[in-house]
């Protein structure tokens, strides 16, 4: 009997594996970037996938009742247009980033089924360059803390 | 200042490095006189971490804003509290606090072995310094908390802490997380330092045992106050959302776990040797791998930090930690011989052993789904999954589809998949608290153990039927089928939840049975002759402390299971757009919208959208009006509710009805929102300024509301009677009235107040009418969006009310329609239980680690005659 120990732990390992695998693989949902998400269009018809980039600003227009139309750019640099009809989180801007889950429609615009803006994390700051902090913060951080060596803060 | 801070981080360095290399060398040459010092450096460096730490604190609360990491986390209106507890605000800091709880808890070991100069405990000691040292290198050379601006001399002000930051709850959490983690280095180093000179005589499992509880009471507090957080604080109604970040935080926690029951099983019959080497450098390994997830642009989450400079040293860590234990692990592995085979699968050791593979199992899955999309991305690894999915469907007569892209989990499917293993778990903690050494459960201990599950069983059945029971009516009265056939209908919707909650609560109550009978049986059975039940059951808690507590800790273990079950059956509404004094059914409740105002908080430097919401229960509402509430309306007729939280107040004659009206509005809305600044008899014209000025500068989309609720009560007055008009810049409005009546009797309401409310429809019905919602009668909630001058998004702040058996949760945003708030409700069961089991794990696992610190419990060993 202790023999088949083995055999039978084995053959639940790869069978637990095999579950797991797969319905983590059909359960899941494609995170795709727009230009994967806008090459595979026609593939993608009804399967529901994620896909993130920055709203690009100045293409948010409302559409009526709580329906607002948008645009998304990623690192790809590629844009994609997006509907959305449902209240919008809290922090959903221009500019910022979101994560998106939806389908797409015939004509290749994402019906947007939930939007997560992600939180503009305080960690960023820490790794920019001194410059790139005042640019970031503008003119309420040009003034020099008192007792600066003298150096005018604006740049 | 910030200075003063690098000189003494380099110090620190150099006297880690110093003590690192007398606590080993000590070791390798036997030398007492080396080991002390080791012992000696490990508590000065602690001592000076905790100055640094001092330091820092300092440079914060004088709002040194040269200081790059005091200008980024907080500003010069930050209170005080959350100025200390920007200290861990962010990575720096962070890792500052690492350091300092390292050399703590190291110079805590160092005092108390500062008897034991032996070369095992120095091995110990110094590779505790040896993970100083390695975050110490990190701090001095690429995390430095002392930066400072150099070409400008920093900003006027700081950027200010993030809002969800500024919360009691989450001022605790990093500190108890970090704790957690950095404490599991200590067990660690007892395992290395006994790999490298094991010593007959010692068992690391016996020395380790206190530290290993405490950190896994640490980490367990961190993931609860996490939890916890994220539930009254996030504002979606949930505690654990499978992200990336909470994934990585949980992985030590399952090894750490199954760490703790193995332990046991050493120290009592020295079996299970090597599982214990193996979880325990496992263990830190994934503490050290949490932070680097946390950290680095690996997975995609919601917890959105930037790429962090210390990602390769993480990484180089993890792989140099990696190779030392499998070196030393391998090298070892004869020693670690154990010292008879398990022979019972239901012995005590059996079952930890099945207990240990499942948390192997989670681990795995939890690790799957969280990496899962950076595996997917390689076209390689999705066409050998591929391949496989493909075999399996052919296997089972299935269809599989081709995967072209990466892909990702969300919480259904790690709810779906590590719910079974983890009840699993819960099934064997029913059996195991009772198990002995060697052979299966016999005789009495079997007796209580079937009839905890047949308990179980029933009351399983009977909080099945209590969930499902209301909506199974409801949907039988709609659809027409029989009650039995909706109910069966509701749960398999549900599933598997349903059938996972049904199984939870047969097993938690079994749980829960199976350590009050077996405490039951034990002191019964010492309870003879002249002995009471009570000093028995003393007396047991004295002679065999560790087997109380851990029945305490299952018990609370059932009791969070529970919780989790609980919320298969929430009720919920998401974001359902309302108007004033609309309502909505939750379950057995009705929620009326009541209003909305802004204000200005002064001691947390925010404004506030406060919304207005009673919960009343359905069908019944308001019934009980005082009677001097009645009585304080002139001419009042009758005052009659329908059932809700509504009252319809008639009066007397059309002119006393006016009168009311006039009053209700004039101190009631209208003083909320408006001043009356001038009044103009000529133009029969009233001039408005807006009072919480203040809150209204941060969120000017507020002011069209107050307009709205301006414009809807003067147009209820008729056509053309009130007109009233707003101006943005700056904000105010005027009133301007068509008759003279309605003028004259505006003046005079001013000042003249009716019985208090807490709302009313701008409607005056029927001329002789309206309709109010009472104050006084029953409490409205209050939820809140916050808005943080100096915050790029607004918090929300949920209303909850904690109930034994369920919680009523609400949050209420503003709309872009400017009398419309979205309204999202839950009612959420058995979130009591959960937040109870979890106080009884940190409780429970603190008390059991503090048990026997004198005596270090060497005595346990092969104590229960392990053959």
């Amino acid at each position: 009997m202790r023999r088949f120990v083995p055999l039978i732990v084995g053959t639940l390992v790869i069978a637990g594996g095999a579950v797991i695998v797969g319905t983590s693989m059909s359960g899941g949902v494609y995170s795709l970037t727009v230009a994967e998400a806008l090459a595979q269009a026609q593939d993608l018809q009804g399967r529901q996938f994620k896909v993130s980039g920055d709203v690009v600003d100045g293409s948010v227009v409302e559409t009526g009742d709580f329906s607002i139309t948008f645009t998304i750019r990623d690192e790809s640099n590629e844009i994609l247009s997006c509907r959305y009809k449902g209240v919008l989180p809290d922090p959903f801007e221009e500019g910022r980033q979101v994560i998106l889950q939806g389908t797409f429609d015939a004509e290749h615009v994402l019906e947007v089924s939930q939007i997560t803006v992600k939180c503009p994390s305080k960690y960023e700051e820490e790794g920019y360059s001194e410059e790139e902090y005042l640019q970031y913060y503008g003119d309420k951080y040009k003034n020099g803390h008192p007792g600066a060596n003298g150096d005018d803060a604006a740049k | 200042m910030d200075h003063i801070g690098q000189l003494l981080i380099g110090l620190g360095l150099v006297l880690t490095s110093a003590t690192t290399v007398a606590s080993f060398s000590g070791a390798i040459t036997r030398r007492p006189g080396a080991i002390r010092a080791g012992y000696l450096g490990m508590k000065a460096v602690a001592w000076l971490n905790i100055s640094i730490s001092f330091v820092l604190l300092y440079v914060l609360v004088t709002n040194d804003f040269t200081n790059r990491y005091v200008a980024s986390y907080t500003d010069a209106s930050l209170p005080l509290m959350y100025v200390l507890t920007a200290f861990w605000g962010g990575e720096k800091g962070a890792l500052l606090f690492w350091v300092v709880s390292l050399s703590g808890l190291g110079a805590v070991l160092a005092r108390f072995r500062k008897d034991d100069v032996s070369p095992f405990m120095s091995w110990v000691v110094g590779v505790v310094a040896a993970g100083v040292l390695f975050f110490e290198i990190l701090l001095l050379f690429a995390s430095n908390p002392f930066e400072v601006f150099i070409t400008f001399g920093g900003p006027a002000d700081g950027n200010g802490l993030n809002p969800l930051l500024q919360n009691p709850l989450m001022a605790i959490h990093p500190p108890l997380q970090l704790i957690g983690f950095v404490a599991y280095t200590i067990p660690f180093a007892f395992v290395i330092g006994w790999l490298v000179k094991p010593d007959a005589g010692r068992s690391w499992v016996v020395e380790a045992r206190q530290w290993n509880l405490f950190a896994w009471s640490m980490l367990t507090a961190g993931l609860i106050i996490g939890e916890l957080w994220s539930y009254v604080e996030l504002g979606w109604g949930g505690y654990w959302g499978w992200d990336p970040v909470e994934n990585a935080a949980l992985l030590p926690w399952l090894t750490g776990t199954a760490l703790v029951h193995s332990m046991s099983v050493e120290r009592r019959c020295g079996l299970l040797r090597r599982w214990n080497v193996f979880l325990a450098i496992l263990t830190f390994i994934l503490t050290i791998f949490a932070t680097f997830l946390t950290r680095s642009q690996l997975i995609d989450s919601l917890h959105s930090f930037a790429e962090s400079k210390l990602t390769p040293f993480f990484l180089y860590y993890m792989l140099f930690l990696v190779a030392l234990g499998v070196v030393l692990f391998l090298w070892r592995w004869k020693k670690l011989a154990p010292a008879r085979r398990i022979e019972h699968p239901l012995s005590r050791e059996g079952l930890v052993v099945a207990t240990i593979l499942m948390f192997m199992l989670m681990l795995f899955i939890v690790l799957w789904g969280t990496l899962l999309p950076k595996f997917s991305e390689s076209g390689e690894v999705r066409g050998f999954l591929n391949w496989m999915v493909g075999g399996f469907a052919q296997l089972t007569g299935g269809v599989a589809t081709k995967f072209t892209a990466a892909v990702q989990v969300g919480p259904q499917w790690f709810n779906k998949v590590v719910g079974p293993v983890a009840i699993v778990v819960l099934g064997l903690s029913a059996i195991g608290p009772v198990a002995r050494p060697g052979v299966s459960p016999k005789g009495p201990l079997a007796r209580i153990i079937w009839i905890s599950f047949g308990i179980g069983l029933i009351v399983a059945i009977a909080v099945t039927a209590l969930a499902i029971g209301p909506r199974a009516l409801e949907s039988a009265r709609v659809t027409g089928d029989s009650t039995f056939q909706a109910a069966w209908r509701v749960f398999r919707i549900w599933m598997p939840g349903s059938v996972y909650a049904f199984v939870i609560f047969v097993f938690s109550v079994a749980v829960i049975g199976v350590a009050l009978g077996d405490w039951w049986r034990s002191v019964s059975a010492r309870a003879h002759g002249g002995v009471s039940r009570w000093s028995a059951a003393i007396a047991l808690i004295k002679a065999e402390p560790p087997r109380f507590v851990g029945h305490l800790i299952h018990i609370g273990v059932a009791l969070s299971f529970i919780g989790f079950a609980g919320g298969v059956a929430k009720y919920e509404i998401k974001d359902r757009i309302v108007r004033p004094l609309d309502s909505v059914v939750l379950g057995d409740q009705t929620l009326t919208y009541l209003s909305t105002t802004e204000v200005w908080n002064e001691s947390g430097a925010f404004a506030a959208i406060r919304s207005s919401i009673l919960a009343t229960q359905t069908g019944v509402g308001i019934t009980e009006l005082p009677k001097s509430w009645v009585a304080g309306w002139e001419g009042l007729e009758s005052a009659s509710g329908g059932g809700g939280a509504l009252i319809t107040l008639k009066f007397n004659t059309e002119q006393a009805a006016l009168v009311a009206y006039m009053r209700a509005w004039v101190n009631g809305p209208l003083a909320d929102d408006f001043e009356i600044s001038q009044i103009d008899d000529g133009q029969r014209r009233v001039l408005l300024t807006p009072t919480s000025a203040q809150a209204l500068a941060i969120v000017p989309e507020a002011f069209g509301r107050r307009v709205a609720e301006l414009g809807a009560f003067a147009a209820s007055f008729g056509d053309g009677s009130i007109l009233a008009e707003a101006r943005k810049a700056p904000f105010s409005a005027t009133l301007t009235f068509g008759s003279d009546g309605l003028f004259d009797l505006f003046r005079d309401s001013i000042k003249k107040q009716t019985p208090r409310l807490l709302a009313f429809q701008p409607t005056l019905n029927d001329r002789d009418r309206f309709v109010v919602v009472p104050a006084g009668v029953i409490r409205p909630y209050t939820p809140e969006v916050r808005y943080y001058p100096l915050s790029e998004s607004p918090t929300s702040e949920v209303a909850l009310s904690a109930g034994l058996v369920n919680d009523l949760y609400l949050s209420a945003a503003p709309t872009r329609d400017a009398r419309a708030v979205s309204l999202s409700a839950m009612e959420n069961p058995m979130m009591t239980p959960l937040w109870v089991g979890g106080l009884m794990l940190v409780g429970f696992g603190l008390v059991a680690g503090a048990i026997g610190w004198r005596t270090h419990f060497r005595r346990e060993i092969g104590e229960e005659g392990c053959q």
